[in-house]
Formats: structure tokens, sequence, C-alpha cells
């Protein structure tokens, strides 16, 4: 696994979603991003 | 733009994403590895601690906070610390 540090690239990643397709984070690029983690559906997010 | 990550599955995503039509999309991290690479997963229960992460718009981490189900979020907050984080990109 990738340790994860301040200031250096962040861990990449291709998920499921809900657009219907898979989405990575590098697809962001020039946009800043937050990502949000959250426990579980229909717990509050 | 904000990404919101759980482990439940993109079926329980579009129903819950039915229920609570957000403006975002929501990630299935149903193998918890995305939560593990990021280093919030609640072992105990297997599901991603309530955390938030911001990265900036050349793909680098520069924020990130963990907490448990009862953290609270402050969209407000946030905003600050992008704005911030753009303001030291633009000066290095």
């Amino acid at each position: 696994m990738i340790p994860l540090r301040w200031g250096q690239a962040a861990p990449d990643f291709e998920l499921p979603s809900t657009e219907g397709r898979a989405i990575s984070l590098r697809e962001f690029r020039g946009r800043d991003v937050v990502l949000g983690f959250y426990c579980y559906d229909f717990g509050g997010i | 733009m904000l990404l919101a990550i759980s482990g439940d599955s993109p079926f329980c995503h579009t129903a819950f994403l039915k229920a609570h039509p957000f403006p975002f999309p929501l990630l299935s991290d149903v193998h918890r590895t995305v939560i593990s690479a990021y280093g919030v997963l609640d072992a105990d229960r297997n599901v991603a601690y309530r955390s938030t992460f911001v990265i900036d718009r050349d793909g680098v981490l520069r924020w990130g906070q963990a907490g448990d189900r009862h953290m609270v979020r402050d969209g407000s907050e946030l905003m600050r610390v992008v704005d911030l984080v753009n303001s030291l990109r633009q000066r290095s």
C-alpha cells in the first residue's frame, strides 16, 4: 500500500458510482476534489 | 468536486440517492480498498470512518480529517480549507 503523505500525490482509485460508470480520481485533475468517506447509506452522510 | 465514498453496493447507493437526491456521485468501495488506502477503515465494523480529504487540482493530498460517525462536517470550514490550499498553491 502506498503511504498517505500530505503534500504528495493522493492515492488514485477507480470505483463504480451512481453516475452509471466508474469514476477515477485522476479524471478530476485541474479541479479541487473533496473526498467524503462515510459509514453507510441511510446512516447520514 | 465532491465525491462521497462508502462500502455500500451500487444498488444500495442508487436507492439512497433516490431517497436523498444529493448533487454529487456516491462511489462504492465494496472491497474497502480505497477506504484502507486512505487509512480510514474502522476494522471493528468494516466500514469507513466519517472522514474528509481535500485534494488540490494537481492531485496532491492537502488536508484531511477523520472522526467517528457522530463527527459533524462543516461545509463552510471545508470551503475555507479549499481556498487556503489554493492561495498557498499559487504562492509556491
